[in-house]
């Protein structure tokens, strides 16, 4: 017993010790940072996600010190203003988890990349989302959370990084205008009967929503419709037309 | 006859148990840091001085607090714990006074807590049973063979970029397998020394 109290009393005392010791350094020895610098990390986003290709916030506030490299080369911060603004905004092209009609019942590992290495994922649609939430874990803002099998970003947390585009193996995560309020949630490029058999919601390339939308920002490509983010003015013509449910408006 | 010894164990540290190549230890930095002659360098000269001051305050910790209060099965944590607030405090305190040698230094001073290296010379160090002077002449040869194995591997490396190399064997591979024939080869050292 007694060596129980001296292990927990010497380890924290020496804890303790040096402790204080690096709380009395960091006071004696600070050292001033260059106000530019300072200016700098203090408008970053200081999340460290790495996108820029620096070691974190301070690497990159360093290089830009420096001159190493130009400002915009945080991807999170807007071109022109050098503020944090997120104009961009993902969505997920599918509406029909893999969960919910399964091509078999696949019970290996649990992420997506593994499950897309047996013949290419469980899901019965080759283009659809398989659901076991890569996207979600390796989020770095805990922005992506999942609903019905399907992942669904929020708003306010996403901070564009795209780390969740890089790793759906599906590539099915894609970046649209925050304006853009009407899309196309679906990517299955078979032709209609093929898409329609698999899924229910799927887009099956009809052309229905082409010719009902005004402003003429619909095409049709690979089976697939596709919006013109310039054109659409997210009047919500095509969302009542599509006869599969496959254009969403958020 | 005290230099004689001590030589014996700054040869042994740097020659023959080359702590890279021969005790396989700080393969992380070795392969990481390595790309480079002169950020070999600077991590090599980072890792002299943390191994040399850490072999001194963890033989003094092993010999003042864990042997006289019978608890060295915590040698590992407090190692770990000197090691870490050393390196942590020392640069605190060349950011203060030198810049400079902190810019030179770079990344790879707070690297060095957590290298493994770093920490089998503390727990060699105490497994064979060296003396104080022994201890710090130890991590002083550690830290001079790890700054060899590291600049031999720049070197070889910076000569690696300009040659054809099948695209498969490109980058790591190729760095895992000279890592490989330099080990054999220092194994050419064995018996120089009989330790």
């Amino acid at each position: 017993m007694q060596t129980v109290f001296t292990a927990i009393l010497l380890l924290g005392g020496l804890g303790l010790a040096f402790g204080l010791v690096l709380g009395y350094a960091s006071k004696k020895f600070a050292v001033k940072i260059d106000p530019k610098l300072k200016s700098i990390i203090d408008s970053l986003p200081g999340s460290n996600c790495g996108a820029c290709g620096f070691t974190g916030c301070m690497g990159f506030a360093r290089a830009v010190a420096d001159a190493r490299t130009s400002p915009d080369g945080c991807v999170l911060m807007d071109k022109k203003e050098t503020k944090l603004v997120s104009k961009t905004f993902p969505i997920l092209l599918c509406q029909r988890a893999a969960g919910q009609q399964e091509k078999f019942h696949y019970t290996g590992v649990k992420t997506c990349k593994a499950a897309m290495l047996v013949n290419g994922g469980n899901n019965l649609c080759d283009y659809g989302c398989l659901g076991f939430g890569d996207c979600a874990k390796i989020c770095p803002f805990g922005a992506v959370s999942f609903k019905d099998g399907l992942p669904v970003f929020n708003e306010s947390l996403c901070k564009m990084c795209g780390k969740c585009i890089e790793i759906c193996p599906k590539n099915i995560i894609k970046l649209v205008p925050k304006n853009q309020k009407v899309y196309i949630a679906c990517n299955n490029k078979d032709k209609g009967k093929a898409a329609r058999s698999v899924c229910k919601v799927a887009c099956i390339g009809c052309g229905i929503c082409v010719k009902a939308c005004p402003a003429g920002a619909i095409t049709l490509e690979d089976n697939l419709a596709i919006i013109d983010a310039k054109k659409c003015t997210n009047c919500g013509e095509c969302v009542k037309k599509c006869p599969t449910k496959a254009i969403v408006k958020q | 006859m005290l230099f004689t010894k001590l030589f014996i164990i700054f040869l042994s540290a740097v020659l023959v148990h080359n702590y890279v190549l021969n005790r396989f230890l700080g393969i992380c930095p070795f392969l990481g840091v390595s790309k480079n002659s002169s950020a070999a360098f600077g991590m090599g000269m980072a890792v002299i001085f943390v191994m040399t001051i850490a072999s001194m305050a963890t033989w003094l910790i092993q010999h003042y607090l864990l042997i006289p209060f019978n608890i060295t099965f915590l040698q590992t944590i407090t190692f770990i714990l000197v090691i870490a607030t050393l390196v942590q405090f020392v640069e605190m305190v060349i950011a203060k006074t030198s810049p400079a040698l902190q810019q030179a230094l770079g990344i790879f001073l707070p690297l060095i807590t957590t290298n493994c290296a770093v920490l089998g010379v503390a727990t060699i160090n105490s497994d064979s049973n060296l003396d104080f002077i022994g201890s710090i002449v130890n991590g002083l040869g550690a830290g001079v063979g790890f700054t060899i194995a590291l600049l031999l591997m720049s070197a070889i490396r910076e000569r690696l970029d300009i040659i054809d190399i099948p695209e498969c064997m490109k980058g790591i591979p190729i760095a895992f397998i000279i890592a490989g024939l330099m080990s054999l080869a220092f194994m050419g050292f064995t018996g120089l020394v009989s330790q």
